[in-house]
């Protein structure tokens, strides 16, 4: 356990050493919620309410959306691929260590100041809640995030795993990243699809990932629906967890440490 | 005893051709084609410990290929591999706690870091106790001279700086199996003679088992008294280097300096000349007629001064290579 936070205190540290891009990843977020904004302005100029939805229930829902992914986000499959096809993936193999448990360390040394923001942020966003926040749906509400990034994660290092049989995948990662994130709420409420679409979407596993933790915090979704969505987070993160191991067998024999 | 021992390993690859251009890509994108090659054929050879080897050979030989298989980086395709008792492959953190792998090509140092963290981080991943830490570090600042740099980002470093910081990380562990790759290119020779000075250092205080591959003979020369040459994935020779040059030396360079202009073809008549730079020329004469030949140069020429010297080193190497007798 050590050495991991070992990795994670050093990833953090070598985060740090770029202060300025963060802030810039901060302002580039909040700039596409003012743009999205602005353009779903003028479809509130004709209705009041859309898809259940008022203007300002909506401001709430980017805002929600914004530190959500602040927590779940996750560039490890781009990370991933990349260490594979620069041969750097050599360094951390040599290590006596677990690669998952040193990659997920890694990872999360590299937003550990992320959650400060992210804390910031949903400490707002709780004292301005209308539907009403106590203790037990603040925890609740931790466990789905932890899931949702946990699950994230692992689909990432899936993503990122296939580069050991496909060398460059950075477009086609780039693709599939749109889709999910449409798919899973990213770009706008799930309630906005026509309804055959949406009710389609929920079902996917990426709903689980953003959708499903906003809905939670709006007060949207019932009780038994809740469970149901957790047991689901659970599902996938032990299936995905099989595959990655099954992969990482399979690619790290596949892997040609190249870089001379 | 036996550190690490080798036994018919093979290792192939499967590249994919591309014509060049653009019609190139395209066409490839429906009808791969692939090639094999064979980086390492059919190679054994057993190291004890303790001993230093040198690794050498042209460029696609092998050797990297070796190095990695051993240090368990690569699938081997066939073949038995056996390094301080351990299947690198399994990767058991037992084994990797007893290696390192230096690569002069890549770096393990955290890039926006200074160094020193790199070697903190290292002492967790390898559980090394604090007192020792301390030891080891303050050994390797002493034999390295880094206490200046460590705490410098690794970005700003030279090379040579560099390379120093990225051995003392990879020796935190105190590590009974090394192997290094190349850990001299790009260095000017002030460092490579360091660098080759520590690693001998840490060969005899640690007695640690070591295996270096270097497009420097320098560093062959200097630190391995057994040498391993790979080539195109084959082992053809592991003996000394004074063997090397018993076995593939065919001829003595004799170089004379005469006191007068001499006759080219009349010179050309006692072995092949190498060099000829008025007064001084390199005649290769084959070896058992050196004496001879020394002797008709001293009767009939007007000789200031005469060496007999084997050829370098160097030089043997590169016949070999491209020669390719290795018969």
């Amino acid at each position: 356990m050590k050495k991991y936070l070992a990795i994670l205190k050093t990833s953090f540290l070598a985060d740090l050493a770029y202060k300025v891009n963060f802030f810039f990843y901060f302002f580039r977020q909040t700039l596409q919620i003012l743009i999205s904004l602005l353009l779903w302005r003028t479809v509130f100029l004709e209705k009041l309410v859309f898809q259940g939805y008022s203007f300002q229930d909506l401001i709430y829902y980017f805002f929600i959306l914004f530190f959500v992914q602040t927590f779940v986000d996750s560039d490890a499959a781009y990370n991933l691929s990349g260490l594979i096809k620069s041969g750097d993936l050599s360094n951390s193999l040599l290590w006596p260590l677990s690669f998952f448990w040193s990659f997920f360390s890694f990872h999360w040394g590299k937003k550990v100041y992320r959650l400060f923001y992210f804390l910031l942020g949903i400490i707002i966003l709780a004292a301005v809640s209308t539907t009403g926040m106590n203790p037990l749906k603040i925890i609740i509400f931790a466990v789905i995030l932890i899931n949702a990034a946990l699950l994230i994660f692992l689909y990432q290092f899936f993503l990122g795993s296939l580069s050991f049989w496909l060398v460059n995948i950075s477009s086609t990662l780039w693709f599939l990243r749109q889709i999910t994130d449409l798919a899973g709420g990213g770009w706008l409420p799930l309630d906005f699809f026509p309804k055959n679409l949406s009710a389609f979407a929920r079902v996917l596993p990426f709903y689980l990932t953003v959708g499903f933790p906003i809905e939670f915090f709006q007060g949207k979704i019932t009780a038994v629906l809740v469970l149901k969505n957790i047991f689901s987070q659970y599902f996938w993160i032990f299936i995905l967890f099989f595959v990655v191991a099954f992969l990482w067998r399979k690619g790290v024999k596949e892997y040609e440490a190249v870089g001379k | 005893m036996e550190a690490i021992t080798v036994s018919h390993l093979r290792k192939f690859y499967k590249v994919h051709k591309k014509e060049p251009g653009l019609l190139g890509s395209l066409k490839s994108l429906f009808a791969r084609k692939y090639e094999t090659i064979e980086a390492v054929n059919d190679i054994s050879f057993k190291i004890d410990e303790g001993e230093l080897v040198g690794f050498i050979g042209p460029n696609g030989a092998g050797k990297t290929t070796t190095l990695k298989s051993l240090s368990g980086l690569l699938y081997p395709d066939a073949g038995f591999l056996s390094v301080l008792g351990f299947s690198p492959w399994d990767k058991k953190a037992e084994f990797l706690k007893q290696i390192a792998f230096v690569m002069g090509q890549k770096n393990q140092l955290w890039w926006d870091l200074p160094p020193y963290e790199t070697f903190i981080l290292n002492k967790e991943i390898y559980e090394v106790p604090n007192a020792q830490f301390e030891q080891t570090l303050n050994e390797l600042i002493d034999l390295l001279d880094i206490k200046e740099v460590m705490t410098i980002q690794t970005r700003k470093l030279s090379l040579g700086q560099r390379m120093k910081c990225e051995l003392a990380a990879a020796l935190i562990h105190r590590p009974k199996v090394l192997f290094l790759d190349e850990p001299t290119i790009g260095l000017d020779v002030v460092m490579q003679k360091k660098i080759r000075d520590f690693i001998k250092e840490y060969n005899l205080r640690y007695k640690a088992t070591i295996i270096l591959t270097s497009h420097y003979m320098g560093d062959v020369k200097e630190l391995a008294k057994r040498v391993l040459v790979i080539d195109k994935g084959k082992l053809v020779f592991d003996g000394s280097l004074s063997e090397i040059i018993a076995k593939y030396a065919d001829h003595k360079l004799i170089s004379v300096v005469f006191s007068e202009p001499v006759d080219k073809i009349k010179l050309k008549k006692l072995g092949k000349i190498k060099s000829f730079s008025s007064p001084k020329v390199v005649l290769s004469v084959k070896k058992g007629q050196t004496a001879l030949a020394a002797a008709e140069i001293l009767k009939n020429f007007p000789v200031e001064d005469l060496n007999i010297e084997e050829p370098a080193i160097e030089d043997i190497i590169r016949e070999l290579f491209t020669g390719k007798n290795y018969a």
